[in-house]
């Protein structure tokens, strides 16, 4: 099984988009890891696996589910795992991540990532289908937690300690995504700060930065994780209070709307990789490479 | 649905996904705290979300559609289109598979007769691009492997070929408006068939004659050659079958040949 040291610890990546590939390819950026949406690839051929072949030739790759619905009540989609089994062993990525969330249920395909009650039940359902997808793709994955936008009455275990249980039961890692705590911290009114304290730093072996808009609804004022802007102060405030904690970890920039030119992405990975080497004591990016 | 669920989890997953789809209240379905406008504002997110992605996911599928009922309309029919049937499948690439049925019994649509082929046309693209690799026999190899016997030849079809027949005329429509071409589109009368390809990098769509759309058809059935051009006349009483050869041949379709031999003993 790979282990997290598969990527140096101060990686930095982005979220490849099409309109990127060209430019990302020819190199000339400091990005160290690309990210791709596994469903994005499940065709059989063409364009997106030549250029995703390009890739995999040059850099290491994360590939990350976002429809297997693990946290759904309903039993996992077997073909759907192939699908995926059969992606990660195309392109034998450093990182394979899914989410704590449901998709589908009843046989609707909702395709959305919505947050499932954090109960003993859930926990147990959750942890069996995260070991099949690990004995299915023989290897670990990253968990990762989700937006919120609602707050379930019956929820009686903290988000964080409900991650680290799964991660205890069947030896997963946590894709750590600061930009969802900040939002959902915001929507449901928890202390976002006492969140990223209680995450079992050693297991987390990707963190996720994105940026977020801030709605209304009438008068209330809600922020949705769209992936549509850059990473806001509040939450790069608590990326650095994380990683003074559990020292630097591979980081990924998402931005999945409203996609600007690649030069802004690779800005926005350098001021994560500038954070990790602040904390590191290791100066400039630069003098750390 | 397990077995063994608690009405804890039944409320949440069976009420959230209730509310998103049918736009009831949250409330009563499944146990949410915080204020009326909170819990109103919190399931408006998830339902903008679930809609919002559906409509990229045909709006990329279906750009040539979407240009010609216009980017509103589009919205409308997407919403429209969520509603007549929710989606049931993880492989969001294929959410877009029902959408010509569905256009060509839409009310709003009846005036554009056109836009269900138009919508199979661009399906039939998008499973070109997506298919698997495969080499093309050129031409040459193609006629030199025929040989003498050449009407018990049977073909093995590049998996990205896929064919569409219409009353209209699709493929000129979905050409002028796939390269957003201004100028006003003066359309003739008859049909068109299409051959839509990837024998190399990218998808090749072209117009082909119905002789030819009738031979591509046959050998992709598993026909052999003999029984492609009898399917070829049926549909093309006048047509010149070596020229319908020389097209199969020159389209890309084919990535091998073989002799049905039990055939030709037969002979």
């Amino acid at each position: 099984m790979r282990s997290r040291f598969d990527l140096p610890t101060l990686a930095v990546g982005v979220g490849l988009k099409a309109q990127h590939y060209k430019e990302a390819l020819a190199g000339k950026h400091d990005i160290d890891f690309f990210e791709v949406h596994a469903e994005n690839f499940m065709g059989e051929g063409g364009p997106p696996h030549r250029w995703l072949h390009g890739f995999a030739a040059q850099y290491p790759l994360s590939i990350h589910g976002v429809c297997l619905s693990v946290g759904g009540r309903d039993d996992l989609d077997l073909d759907h795992l192939d699908r995926l089994a059969l992606l990660v062993e195309r392109y034998q990525p450093a990182l394979v991540s899914e989410h704590l969330a449901w998709s589908s249920d009843g046989g609707v395909f909702l395709n959305d990532l919505l947050p499932p009650p954090l109960i003993e039940e859930t926990l147990e359902r959750v942890s069996s289908h995260v070991d099949q997808v690990q004995s299915r793709l023989g290897r670990r994955i990253l968990i990762e937690n989700p937006s919120q936008y609602l707050n379930f009455a019956c929820n009686d275990i903290p988000e964080a300690e409900f991650l680290n249980e799964v991660v205890r039961r069947t030896g997963c890692g946590l894709l750590f995504d600061i930009n969802n705590v900040f939002v959902s911290a915001s929507n449901i009114g928890f202390e976002a700060e006492a969140y990223v304290d209680a995450i079992d730093a050693s297991v987390v072996a990707e963190i996720h930065l994105a940026g977020h808009a801030i709605d209304h609804y009438e008068n209330i004022v809600i922020r949705v994780d769209n992936h549509g802007d850059r990473v806001c102060p509040e939450v790069l405030t608590l990326y650095e209070r994380f990683i003074r904690r559990a020292g630097p970890r591979p980081t990924l920039v998402e931005w999945d709307t409203d996609i600007p030119d690649f030069g802004t992405l690779i800005a926005e990975a350098a001021i994560a990789k500038a954070v990790m080497c602040k904390v590191a004591n290791l100066g400039t990016p630069d003098a750390a490479a | 649905m397990p077995l063994h669920e608690s009405e804890a989890s039944q409320r949440v997953y069976g009420g959230l996904s209730r509310a998103i789809l049918a736009l009831v209240p949250v409330g009563p379905l499944a146990p949410v705290t915080g204020s009326e406008a909170q819990i109103a504002a919190g399931l408006a997110v998830y339902r903008n979300n679930v809609r919002a992605a559906y409509l990229r996911v045909l709006a990329d599928a279906f750009p040539v559609v979407q240009r010609l009922v216009g980017e509103e309309f589009f919205r409308y029919l997407a919403h429209e289109y969520f509603h007549a049937q929710p989606p049931r499948s993880p492989i969001v690439a294929r959410y877009g598979d029902a959408l010509p049925d569905f256009l060509g019994r839409f009310e709003p649509v009846a005036h554009l007769p056109y836009l269900a082929d138009v919508a199979r046309l661009e399906i039939a693209w998008l499973g070109a691009y997506h298919a698997a690799e495969d080499q093309s026999l050129s031409g040459e190899k193609i006629f030199a492997a025929l040989g003498e016997n050449q009407d018990c030849a049977r073909f093995a079809v590049h998996p990205s070929m896929r064919l569409i027949s219409s009353s209209f005329p699709v493929h000129t429509i979905w050409l002028h408006n796939r390269n957003e071409d201004p100028a006003p589109l003066r359309l003739g009368v008859a049909g068109e068939r299409v051959l839509l390809i990837r024998p190399a990098r990218k998808v090749e769509a072209s117009a082909i004659s119905h002789g030819l759309h009738a031979a591509l058809q046959a050998i992709s059935d598993g026909a052999h050659l003999g029984e492609a051009m009898d399917r070829v006349l049926e549909s093309e009483p006048n047509a010149d079958l070596s020229d319908i050869i020389s097209g199969i041949a020159t389209s890309g379709a084919v990535t091998a040949v073989s002799t049905d031999t039990e055939l030709m003993e037969g002979l």
